[in-house]
């Protein structure tokens, strides 16, 4: 009850002032009154009972305040007028407010951007039901057999064998493949997934309209349905409800739509899945993968995931999958060393390989607040010791400590809140710009936005840096005693304890820089270095894309083939294409991989026999992609399915396999039984079939006539133009036509554009942290620059004794200069230091130099050096220009 | 200008308190009560004695009531809130102990 009566007093005293004034003076009248009747009753005349009476009570004024003081009133009064001080005096140095409020929004809105980054990536919980039991399973390669490829598929069979596992609750697999939608106006080619029924069930996502697949619906014999993406659905059907039930056209043939998932829910994103597996960035649709109750032999692209029975640790469930594989292995002793399920939980999945990147520019961003911080301080330091008398002043006349430390903390509010306002534009203009260079290869990075929460964090932020590194050492440091600022005189430079404190921060500042200088610099020759690499084809000039045939237009392999040959027929024929081709081009994920068998070698046991990249090819293959043929020959038209089994091998497989000898007549074949020997007839050089800078592979190549498998429904064409590839597909598109108007022409790409695209994330953490990089150097050098300023400002008297008695001023110029790059150069040295500490972080993000690289951190520290020369040499100068006359008189 | 030390402050508002335990009063005849009972002895600085009425209001020990004085004119009478006589009984209890400790402290040194 006495809180709340306080609470009302308190409120009527804030709103009703005046009343409360009015109903005071009135008191006081009383009061005076009363002492005016009894000073007059003891005899004194009317004018010295009043004089008399104001002098016991003290001064009316300063009752007044007394009272009102007492009822707490002035608490916000005063803070109004801090507030409005704090402005005013702020403007007044707009040049101090302009640099704070500028240091501020760079550090805080760099900040901010990269920590929504994260969030959205690293933090935000998945959107599926118990994300925490859903893990992938995938199969991992044995360790001799280049598993840098990372994870391989499973068949149907292990599917099969994975129901059993009792630490599953559900098991679901699921695979890329490409759709036709036809029957609308242009016949369009989507990426899509096949999943089995139980997908949906996994994740535990419900559809957004109607249902997804049920298990009856997810049988070889019954599966024509589909639950369309959101986007698909709005961009294809116009959003249309009444679509549900209804069927659409999917590879010729008819299909039910069952439902619309989410927005949100784009399972699986591309950039989470492995390279190798060939997801497309987001599925337009899912249908059933209709696997037989018997599984069927031969390999398959499934991807597998499962959720966890409640309690069950991955631990339990890896042991649980490594009794199924012993099972296996000693049922067929063929596959041994080549079952290995490795359980991924779908969270670390889903950050795909962003984590070392994204923790790279936290730190990078960490280091940038730091420079901001110094700068920061050493702003207010400066502005505190300029304005020691007029602090002592205030000290004087009688304002408390608690006082002045509040109008201090209002001014770095101030600044606080103006530099969050302009770091918010910062982040919002970063955000836009990191999320257009890393969307396609960083999961959910679009996700990452200015909300509410992030301003919310820039603002704690940025009150935490004004605060702690500006205000409190600002405040430390004027502390001056009262006698000492009053005096009329030479001002001190804020007294030894400022200078030095002024020295530390240049030094940190100076480091800190060098750090993210020499960290920039390494990636940016690592980037140069991969922009020189040779693929091994020629990437200028060429055009590829994509078709797929329906499976009731073109029932067999025979119908197939024949219309594949008149499309590159067709191609050829137009009269700007040099050369045009079918098969795989390297770099879109498209090529497989098998284990082989060389003839005549000793047997190997399974788990040793070595992996080649797998790649389909036609006649005018090489030509078409410029990769030079060594030994040998290409592949021609007379190599068809009824000729002798060819193959063409790479300069690395060559050398591996026939050491010294002549590779062409030597035969290879695929190690799984009923596969033909395969001659080898040619050798061409390394391809880079996965990335630039990719370590070098065994690679062979093999007729499209004659592939076995897999399936040839969706081949890619590539097409070399004398010209811009750009001008060349209405010609393409007209002569896939000409064959089948019903084919869709898709991912039409030109072969640049998919080299370029491997390099998005080398590209993206590259300009980043020079961007930062740039920044460091930029704070830094404005740091440095207000330091010496200062420094030589407060000594002008000093130099201006110099000056008069006879010192050169080259001498003083050279004097500052040194002084300032004194502490450049200890600065660098410890930043240096510390970069190579902290630069064996970074090795795996680097090509082709070495993380000690001398000559970038020679460079890091001559680039800053220079900077900071020109942020000395200016206050230097004005040193030199000092008049002995006017600084001696300006005491 | 220095505030008034806590001693001097918090003796003050005790002496209010007290004044006006069995009946409430204007701050003049606070005052004048205060200076009357102690024989003189204790000058009451007039000018802390109204923000120190302010200040107990502030805290809710006292109300305080516009009524008529005793020639007709608007005076602010203050009285003690149940809480305040509360609040004056325990410091009451303090200051006996405290003067007692001292007396016993300057008799036997």
């Amino acid at each position: 009850m006495r809180l709340l009566s306080k609470f009302v007093l308190r409120l009527r005293s804030l709103f009703r002032r005046h009343a409360a004034d009015r109903e005071l003076d009135d008191e006081l009248r009383f009061h005076l009154e009363h002492s005016i009747e009894r000073n007059r009753a003891r005899g004194m005349t009317p004018e010295e009972a009043r004089r008399r009476a104001l002098l016991e009570l003290g001064g009316v004024e300063q009752v007044r305040e007394g009272c009102r003081d007492a009822r707490g009133v002035n608490l916000l009064h005063d803070l109004r007028q801090d507030l409005r001080y704090g402005l005013r005096l702020l403007r007044k140095s707009p040049g101090f407010a302009v640099i704070a409020i500028l240091t501020l929004a760079l550090g805080i809105g760099a900040n901010a951007a990269i920590f929504s980054v994260i969030e959205a990536v690293l933090l935000r919980p998945l959107p599926y039901k118990d994300p925490g039991r859903i893990v992938m399973i995938w199969n991992v390669l044995p360790p001799q057999a280049r598993a840098d490829i990372g994870l391989a598929p499973w068949g149907e069979g292990m599917l099969h064998e994975f129901h059993q596992a009792h630490s599953l609750e559900t098991i679901a697999a699921f695979r890329r493949s490409s759709f036709n939608l036809t029957g609308t106006a242009q016949p369009s080619q989507v990426d899509g997934i096949r999943a089995s029924a139980e997908l949906f069930r996994v994740l535990g996502v419900q559809p957004e309209l109607g249902h997804t697949f049920t298990k009856e619906e997810d049988r070889p014999d019954n599966d024509h349905y589909v639950v369309l993406s959101d986007g698909l659905w709005r961009q294809m059907f116009g959003g249309d409800p009444h679509l549900i039930g209804k069927t659409i056209r999917i590879d010729s043939e008819p299909y039910v739509v069952l439902g619309v998932m989410p927005p949100n829910f784009e399972f699986p994103l591309g950039a989470e899945m492995p390279p190798n597996f060939g997801f497309s960035a987001k599925p337009a649709l899912w249908t059933p993968l209709g696997l037989p109750d018997v599984p069927r032999r031969g390999p398959s692209e499934l991807a597998v995931i499962g959720k966890l029975k409640a309690g069950v640790t991955i631990g339990q469930a890896t042991a649980d999958f490594a009794l199924i594989e012993n099972r296996l292995e000693r049922k067929f002793p063929v596959s041994k060393g080549w079952l290995h399920a490795q359980l991924v939980p779908l969270r670390t999945q889903a950050v795909g390989g962003a984590r070392l990147g994204l923790l790279t520019l936290m730190a990078a961003v960490v280091f940038l607040l730091l420079i901001t911080c110094a700068n920061v301080s050493n702003l207010l330091l400066v502005r505190a010791i300029g304005r020691g008398q007029e602090l002592s002043l205030r000290a004087a006349l009688g304002a408390s400590r608690a006082r002045i430390a509040r109008q201090l903390f209002i001014e770095s509010f101030l600044l606080a809140l103006a530099g969050t306002v302009c770091g918010i534009g910062v982040a919002w203009a970063g955000l836009r710009v990191i999320v257009s260079l890393a969307a396609s290869r960083i999961p959910r990075i679009a996700g990452a936005h200015v909300d509410l929460t992030l301003v919310g964090y820039s603002l704690l932020l940025a009150c935490a840096v004004t605060l702690l590194f500006g205000t409190f050492p600002a405040w430390r440091a004027s502390r001056v005693n009262l006698a000492d600022a009053l005096k009329v005189g030479p001002k001190s430079s804020g007294g030894s304890p400022a200078r030095r404190m002024q020295t530390w921060l240049v030094v940190a500042e100076v480091a800190l820089s060098v750090v993210l200088l020499a960290g920039s610099g390494l990636l940016i020759r690592s980037f140069l270095r991969l922009l020189e690499v040779d693929p091994g084809f020629h990437a200028a000039r060429a055009l590829t894309f994509e078709v797929s045939l329906p499976k009731q237009d073109y029932p067999n392999y025979e119908s197939m083939t024949a219309v594949y040959r008149r499309i590159v027929e067709h191609l050829a024929r137009i009269p700007s294409v040099e050369a045009a081709a079918i098969g795989n081009v390297p770099m879109t994920g498209t090529d497989d991989q098998t284990v082989f068998i060389v003839e005549g070698a000793p047997p190997v046991s399974p788990e040793h026999m070595p992996i080649a990249e797998y790649v389909i090819a036609g006649p005018n293959y090489f030509r078409s992609l410029g990769i030079r043929i060594r030994k040998g020959r290409g592949f021609r038209e007379t190599d068809t399915e009824h000729s002798q089994p060819v193959v063409v091998l790479n300069e690395t497989m060559a050398a591996r396999l026939w050491p010294g000898q002549d590779p062409l007549g030597k035969r290879i074949r695929m190690s799984a039984p009923g596969f033909p020997w395969l001659t080898v007839i040619g050798v061409v050089d390394n391809v880079e079939l996965y990335s630039l800078g990719d370590s070098a592979r065994l690679e062979m190549f093999v007729p499209y006539t004659q592939k076995p498998y897999p399936s040839m429904r969706t081949m890619q064409f590539v097409v070399r133009t004398a010209e811009s590839p750009a001008a060349t597909l209405s010609s393409v598109r007209a002569a896939v036509a000409t064959v089948d108007a019903n084919l869709p022409v898709a991912q039409v790409r030109t072969v640049r554009e998919i080299v370029q695209g491997t390099l998005t994330p080398a590209r993206f953490s590259m300009l980043l942290l020079a961007a930062f990089g740039a920044l460091a150097l930029i704070l830094a050098a404005t740091g440095i620059y207000g330091v010496l300023s200062h420094q030589v400002a407060a000594q002008t008297r000093e130099i201006g004794i110099r000056l008069a008695i006879g010192a050169s001023p080259g001498s003083v110029l050279k004097m500052e200069f040194r002084r300032g790059m004194t502490l450049v150069l200890i600065g660098a040295a410890a930043g240096t230091a510390v970069a190579l500490a902290v630069a064996r972080v970074m090795r795996s993000l680097l090509f082709g130099i070495t993380q000690n690289d001398p000559l970038t951190y020679s460079l890091a520290v001559l680039t800053l050096a220079a900077a900071a020369a020109l942020a000395c040499y200016v206050p230097a100068r004005r040193a030199m220009r000092v008049d002995p006359m006017v600084a001696l008189r300006n005491e | 200008m220095s505030k008034p030390t806590d001693l001097v402050q918090g003796t003050l508002a005790l002496l209010i308190l007290k004044t006006i335990a069995n009946q409430s009063m204007h701050g003049w005849a606070i005052g004048q009560r205060i200076q009357q009972v102690s024989n003189n002895v204790l000058q009451v600085n007039q000018g802390a004695l109204y923000p120190a009425l302010h200040r107990l209001e502030q805290q809710g020990w006292i109300r305080a009531e516009w009524g008529n004085s005793e020639n007709n004119r608007r005076a602010k009478y203050y009285s003690l809130t149940r809480a305040g006589k509360r609040f004056l009984e325990r410091e009451e209890e303090n200051w006996q102990r405290l003067s007692a400790a001292i007396g016993l402290v300057l008799k036997t040194v």
